[in-house]
């Protein structure tokens, strides 16, 4: 078909009219009012307003999408590199000379019959109410083992890790079984049920990241039987993608990693261990203050008590120091002195006495002598006096005799007979 | 400290005997008698005085000896096992 006939003059026309045109020559094309282009998603880009951007490329060409947020939220999860089938009209934007797909339905390659299995499925468990929240069973706070359902793989080694990073007191009985392929979601309920007959507080369903095929075997129905007749509560992390897959929805609890389901699980665990860290400190800091208040207090008392012996001793020493001094002044010794002076004293005055005694004694002796001497009548003898005698008489006075009369002379050595010639009285 | 009965007892007479000595009108040879006495009884309390201090002193170490001991064996019971 042709757009336009060689023969005619060039038309002229301005943008906008060309736009109209090529516009309504497109929107009467009935297969382009609703078409399904088959691409790989790139360029990704939901807007805050909930609408989608995006293009959808093979090796070839690129064609640009955009949905409505109406319609965006309807839409399966997709993403950049996902191979689609996506359903729309295709129109012209002027404003930047573009055709593009406004898509109104979007689906992953060959997925689409899987999904509406899987979507059908849904339906009736549902309608069996094994959905529902009443089902779900609570587990133990504090397990002590749980089953690990999964393939070997950096899944199944992520939840043992941190399992005994924060609770290494959980067991865990590995389960191996495969998670993808055909017919694994035999093996997958088998090894559901082989976690029932162990001595497990939870089974834990694990499978990593893949595609909506990969991860297929999760929902099924067998796979969701045997969640459901398990003896204890299932926990599922599938995926890492927030897809819900049906095994997720009859599960106990879901979890997007198996991190994640390996912190819920020691939870409790962890929480407790480090509140009896915390109880165990504080014990011993109550103790060691307990100990140190009585170190303390046995200090002080140690103190008072050497300060009150002390000080009675110091008493009873001061006491006895002032009766000692007192005492020592009482030294009969200062006494003896004492006599000691008034003996001399009187050994001194007695002296003195005698002296004056002696003295006036001799004196008196003196003056005797030589009273004594005075009378001595030999004295004057010796001093050439004679002593002249008459009758036997000693002659004082002249006058005692007359001339003639005979006298004797008593000399010093000798007599001598003589008369008195003359008489010669004092005038 | 049952000799501290026998200490005041002492520390008193040997007050009385200063008393008697400083009133003065002590003969001379009971002041010597007294004197005496004085002076043996501020002795014998000195001697008292000395050992009640050696032993207020061994009480204070061998206390402190044993509190060393009391302490080691709380370390020991610092191990609780949980």
């Amino acid at each position: 078909m042709r757009l336009f006939e060689e023969s005619r003059p060039v038309l002229q026309l301005t943008v906008s009219q060309f736009s109209d045109r090529l516009r309504r020559w497109l929107e009467r094309r009935p297969e382009l009012q609703r078409i399904a282009i088959v691409g790989e998603i790139s360029g990704w880009k939901p807007q805050p307003s909930g609408n989608i951007f995006f293009s959808l490329k093979d090796d070839r060409a690129i064609l640009r999408c955009f949905v409505y947020s109406s319609d965006a939220k309807r839409f399966p999860t997709v993403s950049d590199g996902v191979a689609v089938v996506a359903t729309g009209t295709i129109g012209i934007w002027e404003r930047s000379s573009e055709y593009q797909l406004r898509v109104v339905e979007i689906a992953p390659l060959g997925v689409g019959a899987i999904a509406a299995k899987v979507e059908a499925l849904r339906k009736r468990l549902q309608a069996e109410g094994l959905f529902d929240r009443a089902r779900k069973r609570e587990f133990a706070r504090f397990p002590r083992r749980v089953a690990l359902v999964s393939a070997r793989g950096k899944g199944a080694d992520d939840f043992e890790t941190t399992l005994r990073e924060k609770s290494p007191n959980v067991a865990v009985r590995f389960i191996e079984t495969r998670v993808q392929g055909e017919g694994a979601e035999i093996d997958i309920a088998e090894a559901i049920d082989r976690a029932s007959r162990e001595d497990v507080d939870a089974v834990v369903l694990l499978r990593g990241g893949g595609s909506y095929e990969d991860r297929y075997p999760f929902n099924t129905e067998p796979v969701v039987r045997a969640i459901v007749r398990s003896r204890h509560p299932v926990v599922t992390a599938i995926g890492h993608t927030g897809d819900t897959h049906l095994a997720d929805e009859v599960a106990d609890a879901v979890f997007k990693t198996p991190t994640a389901a390996a912190e819920y699980i020691a939870g409790a665990w962890a929480e407790v261990t480090s509140r009896l860290q915390r109880q165990r400190e504080r014990l011993t800091r109550a103790i060691e203050g307990v100990v140190v208040r009585c170190a303390q207090r046995r200090d002080a008392a140690d103190q008072m008590l050497r300060l009150a012996v002390d000080r009675r001793s110091s008493q009873l020493r001061q006491r006895l120091l002032q009766l000692q001094n007192r005492l020592e002044r009482q030294n009969p010794r200062h006494r003896l002195g004492e006599r000691a002076t008034r003996l001399t004293a009187a050994i001194v005055r007695l002296d003195g006495v005698r002296e004056r005694v002696l003295t006036k004694k001799g004196n008196s002796l003196a003056l005797a002598r030589s009273r004594l001497t005075s009378v001595n009548p030999e004295g004057p003898l010796e001093r050439g006096y004679a002593i002249v005698t008459h009758a036997g008489r000693a002659l004082r006075d002249a006058r005692e005799v007359r001339t003639g009369d005979e006298v004797e002379a008593q000399l010093f050595h000798g007599r001598l007979a003589a008369s008195v010639e003359r008489v010669m009285p004092d005038e | 400290m049952s000799d501290r009965g026998g200490f005041e007892a002492k520390l008193d007479r040997i007050d009385a005997i200063v008393k008697e000595l400083e009133s003065g009108d002590t003969k001379l040879d009971r002041a010597i008698e007294l004197f005496k006495e004085g002076k043996h009884l501020a002795r014998e309390c000195e001697e008292l005085l000395k050992s009640a201090q050696l032993q207020i002193d061994e009480a204070m170490s061998d206390a402190a000896q044993g509190g060393k001991q009391r302490a080691k064996t709380n370390e020991l019971d610092d191990q609780i096992p949980f």
